[in-house]
């Protein structure tokens, strides 16, 4: 048993999924995040899909496949509906293939299409706009007079509500065509389902809903089927979490070492007086800047590799960090160090002689440097704190330089950030490109991570001892589990379900 | 086209307030109305409509000036801008006479080169003005206004304009804006006359120096050179002072008469014939050009005055005259299945009010929705006449050819040519998408409409108040 790679239709029976709606409402963009492959074609413009077609989602060889189609949407739906309604087959049929078919072709493919529904669907999903009102989409009415025709159960779905669903009008919106969807008997549930946008757990709520409305004979064959639909997307959360892991404790254990000599503290105690002379200023970078460039370069990677990873594992394709790297790469500079140990010296071998400077150097001079690069890949909100997080101490005799827990607990955050962002890219949006993310999901994600602060800090310390190892990798794994897990079950209360499972792993 | 300067603009400003509802509560729709009934009144049905539409103006600000004093609006002649242009000229005449050094040491140069240099800057000039002249009248595009022509027009507003304080009126910009801007072309001949009679009066001012200095001491023609021979001398002051000869009947010296005035060497001759000479030269090359083009000048500025060019073709304009011929100024707005905000019918009114001013019936209808009942546009557009019809569609909404296109074309038809039938679509409810799936969005209902030869006009009706967005109404509307 296996999800299909091919973008086409098995010859096994199968259970059809069939999408339906009026024209340019996202069939084929929901098709396309549902199989997480580019099929058909899309684009903003009425009628771009002129024929249906199958695709099968999961195919198995003893229990048949789970199939998805692809139709054409409807328009002229006042006069379909009428169309349909015709009591005597046989003029209907003259109508239809005689007249229509010449004169009115769009009209006769969606009798066609609701012909299709009426003979093949098991379940149909119903797409409307969130963007356009009840009131103004009058098409909706007759639609659901030909699904009543059809007679087969319908969901409804809303698409393109994006991702601020908590914004006022938008919730406003959503609920206007909940309780419009609600007046139409046919309709046997109304979900909200951005196909750009929609977060993978909601289409395992769709597949829950699907296996409610279905027939009873056939539910266990869908339930082994949507089970592999279940089992792809908890492998995919699986392995993002892995890499993720795997990324932050790469970075925890990165450090470099910095040779030290007996005039070491004296050296850095005149470099920072004659760096604060204007004439004094050198363009060479010392040890220590050096080492805090070589860290951010491959934080820099780093981040980019686990991007590309995650972007892939979760069936996408498109611009990775690296193109944003390379960007903010051109601004690439280190405008002075963040030596906390230098500053303190400074102070003990001149103090009252430097005022103000000491302050001046603890609030940052790399925050404008190395920083904005980091902030570029990762948000700008961290930049700040990941350029004050360099980490120095000293380890047999030597400086070692690192990145600081408050800096790793950022990564982390960000990370977190960057997942939830790639989880909502739906396949139906094209290639992957960095969104803008609601603000209230930062707020989520902090509040979760703040309960796990103490024991990140501790995975910071011992992973900057131990390495990566067994130990740190599932302790890792387990606390960036638990936060996504938070994070996830507060934004979809009703998928909690799927989630404890994965909480458990 | 007779409207006085005065009258054209009373007539502006008037209607800048007929075009606004924030011109606190100076001018009402109903005060506007009176001032068309009124005028109605006392003309009668007779005078043109540009006379029409001066007295009204005339009337509507007596109107407002009988009420409080904190509100009376008087437009008068300028002062200063006049005394300054006079200012101008004499201070030009003065500085010819001060700047002629021409005459020091008793010797006029066979060559003049200040006065060869006077002639050559005027040249230039008359040669800008001439490619400039040709190139306005080439072009179609809008002649640029200019920081000087700014600069005076804003100086006659305030001379103009004695109203409240000018901070304290948000139509005040709006009107100078317009004024500056229809006035530009009179305000450009009045600084070219006094630029002219400046030139003029300079080089008269260095003329009169030199005669008069020439008249009470013996000055020498001479001539030194290290470079030039008296062969050159000679071509220079053939070319320079020809139309002087010819206009006094004189003879030019040949070369060796010129060459004989060199210094050192020669002790020159008389420079009183050299006098006469560059004086007639100076007479041809400039102050008869700049003369005839003052006159030019002085006579646009005199017709400009009596008729000044004010277009009153505008959709203000066709608004009133509709009104005076007793057609119903109504203006149609249909939505489209798009349930109008209470905002955005505000947001249209204001908008549809900003650009016909104040007298027009706006209907907004209920949406029409070609449902069930595919005739509903029908009595939606009802029977009575229209100047203008928006049709309002919904950018959220798919545009389809057969739905859309059909509506449209069936207003078209029923309408016919003669009223613009504008399809407004509102951005408002999208402009949260990206720009990309806005630009494909648009093109969508772009291409659409274009079957049906339409061109959507784009809108965010959420902020209408941006005047970008009244001036491509307009056009659009002016367009038809």
């Amino acid at each position: 048993m296996s999800i299909n790679d091919q973008p086409s239709a098995s010859s096994l029976p199968a259970i059809e999924i069939m999408l339906v709606s009026h024209t340019n409402v996202g069939k084929t963009s929901l098709v396309r995040t549902l199989l997480g492959k580019d099929v058909g074609e899309v684009c903003d413009a009425p009628d771009v899909t002129k024929a249906v077609a199958a695709y099968d989602l999961v195919v198995d060889e003893h229990h048949g496949a789970l199939r998805l189609w692809d139709t054409p949407g409807f328009g002229d739906s006042f006069r379909l509906a009428k169309r349909l309604q015709q009591k005597h087959g046989w003029i209907a049929w003259i109508i239809r293939e005689i007249w229509d078919r010449y004169l009115n072709r769009r009209l006769w493919r969606s009798q066609r299409v609701a012909l299709d529904l009426r003979q093949r669907a098991d379940v149909i999903l119903y797409l409307v706009n969130v963007l356009e009102r009840p009131v103004d989409a009058i098409f909706v009415k007759p639609e659901m007079a030909v699904l009543a025709w059809i007679d087969k159960p319908v969901l409804a779905i809303l698409n393109q509500s994006g991702t601020q669903t908590t914004d006022e009008q938008r919730g406003s919106q959503i609920t206007e065509w909940r309780n419009a969807l609600a007046s139409y008997t046919v309709v046997r549930n109304t979900l909200l389902l951005d196909s750009f946008t929609r977060c993978w757990l909601q289409e395992l709520v769709l597949f829950d809903e699907i296996g409610h409305v279905l027939p009873e004979q056939t539910h266990h064959v869908y339930l082994t089927l949507a089970n592999v639909v279940q089992a792809g997307h908890q492998e995919r959360f699986d392995n993002s979490i892995s890499a993720i892991a795997e990324y932050l404790l790469r970075i925890a254990h990165d450090k470099v070492e910095i040779k030290s000599s007996w005039f070491g503290p004296l050296k850095d105690a005149w470099d920072l007086i004659r760096n604060k002379i204007p004439w004094g200023n050198t363009t060479e970078m010392d040890p220590h800047e050096l080492a805090m460039e070589s860290l951010a370069q491959r934080f820099m990677d780093e981040t980019k590799a686990v991007t590309d990873k995650l972007i892939v594992i979760n069936r996408l394709t498109g611009v990775s960090a690296g193109e944003i790297v390379k960007m903010a790469g051109e601004k690439f500079s280190i405008d002075g160090p963040v030596d906390e140990s230098t500053s303190a010296l400074a102070g003990g071998v001149i103090s009252g002689a430097l005022t103000g400077l000491g302050a001046d150097l603890l609030a940052g001079g790399l925050t404008l440097g190395t920083g904005a690069l980091v902030g570029a890949v990762l948000g700008v909100a961290g930049a700040a704190a990941l350029a004050k997080g360099y980490n120095i101490y000293s380890s047999k005799g030597n400086k070692v330089v690192g990145w600081s827990p408050e800096s790793l607990t950022e990564a982390f955050q960000k990370t977190v950030m960057l997942y939830l962002a790639i989880a909502h890219f739906g396949r139906g949006q094209g290639e992957w490109r960095s969104n803008e993310v609601p603000e209230h999901w930062s707020k989520m994600v902090d509040d979760a991570i703040n309960r796990y602060r103490e024991r990140l800090w501790q995975l910071w310390a011992r992973t900057a001892t131990d390495g990566v190892v067994e130990q740190t990798r599932h302790e890792s794994e387990a606390v960036l589990r638990y936060v996504l897990v938070e994070v996830l079950q507060r934004l979809y209360p009703e998928s909690r379900g799927y989630l404890s499972s994965a909480e458990t792993r | 086209m007779s409207l006085t300067e005065l009258q054209a603009q009373q007539v502006t400003l008037v209607r800048v307030l007929e075009q606004t509802r924030d011109n606190g509560g100076l001018w009402s729709a109903e005060d506007a109305r009176e001032a068309t009934r009124a005028t109605m009144d006392i003309m009668g049905a007779k005078p043109s409509f540009d006379q029409f539409v001066a007295r009204r103006a005339e009337w509507a600000l007596e109107e407002i000036n009988k009420r409080p004093s904190s509100t009376i609006i008087d437009l008068r002649e300028p002062r200063w801008p006049i005394l300054v242009g006079w200012l101008l000229v004499f201070l030009a005449f003065l500085t010819g006479v001060v700047s002629d050094h021409l005459a020091t040491d008793r010797r006029v140069n066979v060559v003049e080169y200040p006065l060869v240099g006077l002639i050559l800057w005027n040249l230039m000039v008359f040669v800008v003005i001439l490619s400039r002249r040709i190139s306005w009248s080439l072009s179609t595009k809008h002649k640029p206004i200019g920081t000087l022509i700014q600069w005076l027009g804003e100086l006659r507003l305030r001379e103009v304009f004695s109203g409240p304080t000018r901070s304290q009126l948000s139509w005040f910009d709006q009107f100078q804006n317009e004024w500056i801007s229809l006035s530009a072309s009179l305000n450009r001949i009045r600084l070219e006359l006094v630029l002219h009679a400046a030139a003029m009066l300079f080089a008269l001012g260095a003329l009169a120096s030199l005669y008069y200095r020439g008249a009470f001491k013996d000055y020498r023609a001479v001539w030194e050179s290290t470079l030039f021979s008296a062969e050159t001398i000679h071509s220079i002051a053939y070319i320079v002072l020809t139309p002087g000869a010819i206009l006094l009947n004189m003879h030019i010296p040949d070369v060796q008469h010129i060459a004989s005035l060199r210094v050192p060497g020669g002790v020159g001759e008389s420079a009183l014939n050299w006098l006469h000479l560059y004086a007639g030269s100076i007479l041809v090359w400039i102050i008869l050009p700049r003369c005839l083009l003052a006159i030019t000048n002085s006579f646009s500025r005199w017709r400009l005055r009596r008729s000044f060019p004010l277009p009153i073709n505008g959709t203000y304009f066709t608004t009133l005259q509709a009104i005076r011929r007793g057609s119903n100024v109504g203006i149609l707005a249909i939505p489209f299945r798009y349930e109008l905000t209470h905002q955005i019918r505000s947001n249209l009114s204001k908008l549809l009010e900003r650009i016909h001013g104040l007298t027009v019936d706006i209907t907004i209808q209920q949406p029409v929705l070609m449902g069930e009942d595919t005739k509903d546009w029908k009595v939606a557009l009802g029977s009575d006449e229209h100047i203008a019809v928006f049709v309002v569609f919904n950018l959220t909404a798919t545009a389809e050819s057969d739905v859309h296109g059909q509506l449209l074309d069936r207003i078209l038809n029923d309408v016919g040519r003669r009223v613009p039938v504008i399809p407004i679509v509102d951005t408002g409810t999208y402009v949260d998408q990206d720009k990309e799936r806005f630009r494909q969005r648009c093109n969508q209902w772009r291409n659409v409409l274009d079957k049906i030869r339409c061109k959507p006009l784009f809108l965010n009706l959420s902020t209408p108040d941006d005047n970008g967005v009244q001036k491509e109404l307009e056009a659009r509307l002016n367009e038809h």
